[in-house]
């Protein structure tokens, strides 16, 4: 009777073992998917321009440029200090957007040229047709106002987001399986503990 | 999270615990409490709902005495309730110091947690008759030592104490007869196996290994009436027994022969026994050999045999001046120990109608004494003897049980008041039995 027990717990032993082996092994799969918020900051800037909340906007589009610094970023928070009526600071961005890409698409240059022009204008002597356009200047986006299509820029940012999204994928369900095995190892390995039949324990067959 | 990730970490999680906690065992775990320190062995009684009660023993060893457990485990496919009973003993002897008993559910699975809370008896004399087993009504009892004892009677039953456990052992028509036989005699041999006695010519022998036989009678040319065996001793393959008829009440012996596998039947009056005149029925045998036996029965009727063909009648005298004869005792008992001297006997006067006879050799003739050593009578029949040296004898009868030495017999006090049809002395104590009571008691030394 007591041999037999024995190997019953070689045997359970084993198989929790094996069982933690796996779950570690997934454990550490998921270390590379640790979820990237640029691309959620960034949306969130733009919902927030939508909604003329200029000032949260600025507050995500600042989060999302110390996760990754693309320039376009900084001519969004540009384009946001001048629906503001900020000009000072909107046209501190603009320079920093051309300092950061020194070779921008010809339309995004021209149109920053521009809001250059326009910003210096502000500051000088502010007009009601200025503010008027200001007004009527659409949000940002990252396509074009005329052909629709997407910008160069904007099309290396959603390749960049894909990528991130997909091993946000894979590491909420590795995640979600490493967390499943480990919960149920534990909450297994607890209750085989609480089952564990006393050593030496003799068991009379019925 | 998306929710299918959540699914997926709810389900790995219930089938990961599953898989560890499939590996628990299905046993039901039964603590026990308040067990006597004094415990030598513990007897399980256990059973699903309404089957058959199993057992088991834990030995010593196979338990501590502070933290006493042991685990029963069920068949997988059965729910119900586990019901237990456990008997707590000491020195191999069938009085339990404690008992208790405890239910389980079945339903659940993995360990399931009993606890037996456990009583104190007193340990001796008890009744033996604690155990969820069938007690034999009639019960007649035999101690080879005591993990070996033997209780039969009424329906062919018998009854095993092994020294842990009880075990009932039903004996099939085949070997029990039909009508089946009530039991009137039981006696081991050095061999290891086990002879019963009873009515309807029934005589069985249980090997060491516990396979029955019912031995096959051999009248010869004696007219077949049905035999009631009411004595036996048997040893190295060969048994003698004792017997009687009901319808005429004549004496017989049985020998029974391994070389031939039957057991010969011979009238007391009739050859090769030949003593003509005295065959009165006999109630029992006893021999310190084989050839040397004492068989004793109605009106005062006592033979020796002493090897071949060689049975002689041995007289008893009324008292100690060994002058007259006694009227008529009827001899229920004999001890034989090779001497004379040894050999005891018991009986009741007046044709089995008046008080008890104690039969002793005194160096010239065997004479009755119907009084114990404070010069009482006995209450009434005197039914067994056994020794447990023959300077040292138990004797019982109705309402009274003798420690029966030297001085003389002298009666034990403070046994329920019956009819103790059986005795069985070992060397600490001995054992009695009335209807299906089994009583121990142990004695001083």
């Amino acid at each position: 009777m007591l041999s037999r027990n024995n190997v019953f717990v070689q045997r359970c032993n084993r198989s929790i073992l094996y069982s933690s082996i796996i779950a570690l092994w997934v454990l550490l799969g998921t270390g590379s998917a640790l979820a990237d918020d640029f691309d959620s900051l960034f949306r969130r800037g733009m919902n927030l321009y939508q909604k003329k909340d200029f000032e949260g906007a600025i507050e995500a589009f600042q989060s999302a440029y110390k996760l990754h610094q693309f320039p376009r970023v900084l001519l969004n928070m540009a384009q946001v200090y001048r629906k503001m009526g900020n000009a000072q600071q909107a046209l501190d961005f603009y320079q920093q957007y051309l300092k950061a890409e020194p070779n921008p698409p010809p339309k995004i240059k021209l149109d920053v040229e521009q809001y250059i022009i326009q910003t210096k204008a502000m500051l000088e002597a502010p007009s009601l047709q200025a503010e008027e356009d200001r007004r009527r200047e659409p949000a940002p986006t990252g396509y074009d106002k005329q052909t629709g299509q997407m910008m160069p820029w904007y099309v290396e940012v959603q390749e960049a987001q894909n990528k991130r999204k997909k091993k946000l994928l894979i590491g909420i369900i590795s995640g979600s399986i490493a967390a499943g095995i480990i919960i149920g190892v534990g909450v297994g390995v607890g209750l085989h503990y609480r089952n564990k039949l006393p050593d030496g324990l003799t068991i009379f067959e019925y | 999270m998306p929710k299918h990730a959540g699914l997926a970490t709810v389900t790995l999680a219930l089938s990961s615990a599953l898989s560890i906690v499939s590996c628990g065992e299905h046993v039901v775990v039964v603590d026990l409490v308040n067990l006597s320190a004094e415990t030598s062995s513990v007897a399980a009684y256990y059973r699903i709902d309404t089957d058959a009660y199993h057992a088991s023993a834990l030995q010593s060893g196979q338990f501590q005495i502070s933290s006493p457990v042991f685990g029963i485990r069920p068949p997988s496919s059965r729910d119900g309730t586990l019901a237990v009973q456990v008997f707590a003993y000491k020195n191999n002897l069938p009085c339990a110091l404690n008992k208790g008993s405890t239910e389980a559910k079945l339903s659940t699975a993995g360990k399931i947690n009993a606890t037996a809370v456990l009583d104190v008896i007193p340990f001796a004399p008890c009744k033996a008759n604690d155990a969820p087993v069938s007690y034999p009504a009639e019960a007649i009892i035999w101690a080879g030592t005591a993990s070996n004892v033997w209780i039969v009677g009424k329906d062919a039953a018998v009854l095993r104490w092994d020294g842990t456990l009880f075990h009932n052992i039903v004996l099939p028509d085949s070997i029990a007869g039909t009508p089946r036989a009530t039991w009137k005699a039981v006696r081991g041999d050095s061999q290891g196996n086990t002879w019963l006695v009873g009515d309807h010519d029934s005589a069985v022998r249980i090997d060491a290994a516990g396979n029955p036989t019912r031995l096959a009678l051999d009248f010869g040319s004696l007219n077949q009436l049905p035999v009631t065996w009411t004595g036996v001793y048997a040893e190295s393959g060969t048994a003698y027994l004792s017997g009687t008829t009901d319808s005429d009440a004549q004496g017989y012996i049985g020998i029974y022969s391994a070389a031939t596998g039957k057991v010969t039947v011979n009238q007391v009056d009739k050859a090769p026994i030949n003593l003509s005149g005295s065959s009165y029925g006999l109630y029992a045998v006893d021999c310190s050999s084989l050839n040397d036996c004492w068989y004793v029965g109605e009106r005062s009727l006592v033979i020796h045999y002493t090897g071949g063909t060689n049975y002689g009648l041995v007289g008893i005298k009324n008292d100690a001046t060994c002058g007259s004869p006694p009227s008529d005792i009827s001899l229920r008992g004999v001890y034989a120990n090779g001497t004379l001297s040894s050999v005891k006997m018991v009986g009741t006067g007046n044709a089995g109608g008046g008080t008890g006879r104690f039969i002793a050799h005194n160096g010239t003739c065997f004479f009755a004494n119907d009084k114990d050593q404070s010069s009482s009578f006995t209450p009434g029949s005197l039914l067994a003897i056994s020794g447990r040296r023959p300077d040292d004898l138990i004797v019982s009868g109705k309402d009274a049980i003798y420690r029966w030495r030297a001085s003389g017999a002298a009666l034990l006090t403070g046994y329920e008041k019956g009819t103790w049809q059986s005795a069985s002395a070992l060397s600490g104590g001995f054992f009695a039995t009335q209807a299906s009571q089994i009583l121990y008691s142990d004695l001083a030394p």
